[in-house]
């Protein structure tokens, strides 16, 4: 491994690695996700490396444990290249076979191929309706690299954004670009990326930081955690590159304390690129320098909030304050931080390498590029989809996920977890976009999806996600702490069958108060779910208030 | 106190590293340990209730010792309305405790985790770090059983 100086160097290294990847090599790409590594997956990988050693198949066959492929309701998948041959649910014993048949024979192993109804039985992972539907730009990148190896990502086009942004673009050309391509905040809110970075970049101060939020607490939302053990190169690249635009020295990469796996990817990230020269002093002789550091949460919601975070990276306890003062102006150690979600990151060196323009064709009008959504609840194909924005919700659930599992009937999808809402059936032709969303009361949010069918009962999910917060709100302001304590209490005399009329009123009382003087946006949105679930499904509630005064 | 002595000598005794302390602590010990908190309190000169508000702050901290085996059942919303609430349920009532107890003979601890991110295998739970997906409520007593759990006559 050699550091790279110039420009030059860069496209020579690349140059020389891509000459020693041979596209039409033998790979057995084995999935590392979480869910597939829990199944078998971690077994798969040292069973493969010795069955192919037994054949004699080393020199021409490479083993790898990449990241998340995505679908994992039907894991441990395990896709052979160059074909593309996607092999589904696969065990131990069904790895002699396919060492035997398609990496000796060249022949596909018929039992271990998706199979449905509709289309018979698939092979190739292009025509697998699941991927079919999917604009993999973030993620396509999870099958074929292995997330250890740097050499991998830059094959695959990899830093080549850095190198243009340090050495073809200025800083203001690099922030100009990101604003043009209207990148929106993927964690949540939905914020200009290039807007924030802009507040951040205006800002007076000798140092400035940035930071990765990769803490994702939202339960049912995965696909933080897809990109960061698939792929953390890309999340780099895109923080460097922030960096660069806004003129920050330090980045702090958060992250869950719950996924030690994680954390030692991406370390093992941070020590190659830094032995490429990608990180550091003069990255690749450019004259800017940047360091990156990686902390931990120690496992509440509220960390991941962006004043909580930074009081945690600063080793305080993670409570929000109010933001008269933006932390894009006053954030760690009261100096300037630009916060982004990890996806908002990954999607940084696409808009270089390719242009805002490019990049501003994908996607809705006001909503643009693709999102990542992680598919949970009574959905047969649960897993981490990319889909441009402006897609149905339908084609979400019924052409990627394949619709509802055991044949029953959908009754609601639930975006944006605890502090999102449900929308009817009858709306699930509306478009996946930020406003159109939040408008209907079921803001993105992180994109997790939770499907919903006919035998789920709304208060019971409302309650859920009361009790949830409850836990996990800071205590610090009382609208949140003491609102969301007393809208679970009259819920669940509505849920006994003896709350009343006014209960319902007082509930819609609390929810006001909350939503206009809660500090932070856990407590201002704690009240989402229970009034979205008033709007759509207000007969549930009516039926179970009691009749007598 | 030996143990202490090193955690808080790791840190050099910066008093802003006090949660990174605690999580060793925690982690060596399984717990916090009531003298520990005095004992960081007094050699960091940090007030008590200092010391208290962060170990009782996060959920990762836990001031009571845990038993033999700790069980977790994730308690994400997909898990939740895939059956988890009922693994919970169950689990309650065979291991005669609630969830955030241990039993009496100190061998089953019963926790929830926060979303695992391995939704597509919901329910779930973890044994002392070993997933169990998709597990039913009827799976249950053989899991338990492999762990050294005798049924006992129900108290009801």
């Amino acid at each position: 491994m050699q550091r790279i100086n110039s420009y030059e160097e860069f496209v020579q290294i690349k140059s020389m690695i891509e000459s020693q990847k041979d596209s039409k090599a033998r790979i057995i790409s084995i999935c590392g996700g979480a869910g597939c590594l829990s199944k078998d997956g971690s077994n798969l990988v040292s069973l493969f490396r010795e069955t192919i050693e037994k054949s004699g198949l080393s020199e021409r066959v490479e083993v790898k444990l990449t990241g998340c492929h995505g679908i994992c309701s039907f894991g441990p998948s395990v896709i052979i290249y160059p074909e593309e041959i996607c092999y589904l649910k696969v065990k131990g014993d069904d790895v002699k076979e396919i060492v035997d048949e398609t990496i000796v024979k060249e022949r596909i192993v018929e039992r271990l191929l998706y199979e449905d109804g509709s289309c018979g039985k698939v092979a190739y992972l292009k025509d697998i309706p699941f991927y079919k539907k999917q604009t993999r730009y973030i993620l396509g990148f999870n099958t074929k690299i292995d997330p250890t190896s740097i050499e991998d990502y830059i094959a695959h086009g990899g830093y080549s954004a850095l190198a243009k942004a340090l050495f073809k673009m200025s800083p203001e050309k690099v922030l100009e670009e990101v604003k043009k391509a209207n990148l929106r905040g993927r964690g949540g809110g939905g914020f200009p990326a290039g807007q924030k970075w802009e507040t951040t970049r205006n800002a007076k101060s000798d140092i400035k930081y940035v930071i990765v939020n990769g803490h994702e607490g939202e339960p049912g939302a995965y696909m933080d955690r897809a990109i960061l053990g698939g792929n953390p190169h890309i999340v780099l690249e895109g923080l460097i590159i922030g960096a660069y635009a806004i003129g920050a020295s330090q980045g702090f990469i958060y992250l869950r304390h719950d996924a030690p796996n994680l954390k030692k990817n991406i370390e093992t990230a941070i020590d190659k690129a830094k032995k490429y020269g990608f990180l550091g002093k003069n990255i690749m002789g450019s004259g800017f320098d940047f360091d990156v550091e990686v902390h931990l949460d120690i496992g509440i919601f509220v960390s991941g909030e962006s004043s909580a975070l930074m009081r945690s990276i600063e080793g305080r306890i993670p409570e929000p304050r109010p933001k008269y003062i933006r932390t894009s102006i006053s954030g760690i150690f009261e100096k300037p931080s630009n916060l982004n979600n990890v996806e908002t990151w990954a999607n940084v060196p696409l808009i270089i390498e390719r242009g805002a323009e490019w990049y501003s064709k994908i996607g809705t009008e006001r909503s643009k590029g693709t999102k990542l959504i992680s598919l949970s609840g009574k959905i047969k194909n649960a897993g981490v989809i990319e889909v441009p924005f402006g897609v149905s919700l339908r084609e979400i659930v019924y052409e990627i996920g394949g619709g509802l599992r055991d044949g029953k009937e959908l009754k609601a999808v639930h975006f944006g977890s605890a502090m999102g809402g449900s929308i009817p059936r009858e709306m699930i032709d509306t478009p996946l976009d930020f406003d159109e969303c939040a408008k209907l009361g079921a803001p993105i949010g992180a994109g997790g999806l939770l499907v919903l069918d006919e035998t789920d009962d709304i208060l019971g999910l409302v309650s859920y996600f009361l009790d949830f917060l409850s836990t996990e709100s800071c205590g610090k302001c009382v609208p949140c702490r003491e609102g969301i304590r007393q809208i679970r209490k009259l819920l669940s005399k509505i849920k006994e069958g003896i709350g009343t009329k006014e209960d319902v009123e007082k509930i819609k009382e609390i929810c006001e108060v909350q939503r206009k003087a809660s500090l932070c946006a856990l407590g201002r949105s704690a009240s989402s779910p229970i009034e979205t679930a008033f709007k759509y499904f207000w007969n549930e509630f009516e039926s179970r208030l009691t009749k007598e005064k | 106190m030996e143990y202490l002595d090193a955690i808080i000598e790791r840190y050099n005794a910066k008093r802003n590293f006090l949660i990174q302390m605690l999580m060793d602590i925690q982690h060596e010990k399984g717990y916090i340990p009531r003298e520990s908190i005095f004992y960081l309190s007094e050699k960091l000169s940090v007030p008590l209730n200092e010391v208290m508000r962060i170990a009782t702050f996060y959920k990762t901290f836990s001031l009571k010792p845990k038993a033999k085996h700790v069980i977790r059942v994730c308690s994400g919303s997909s898990c939740h309305i895939r059956g988890g609430k009922e693994i919970i349920g169950r689990l309650e009532k065979l291991l005669g405790i609630k969830v955030g107890e241990s039993t009496s003979d100190m061998k089953f601890s019963l926790e929830t985790s926060s979303c695992s991110g391995r939704c597509a295998n919901g329910p779930e739970l973890e044994i002392d770090g070993k997933v169990y997906p998709d597990v039913r409520a009827e799976d249950l007593e053989r899991i338990l059983n492999k762990l050294g759990w005798k049924e006992k006559p129900c108290k009801e």
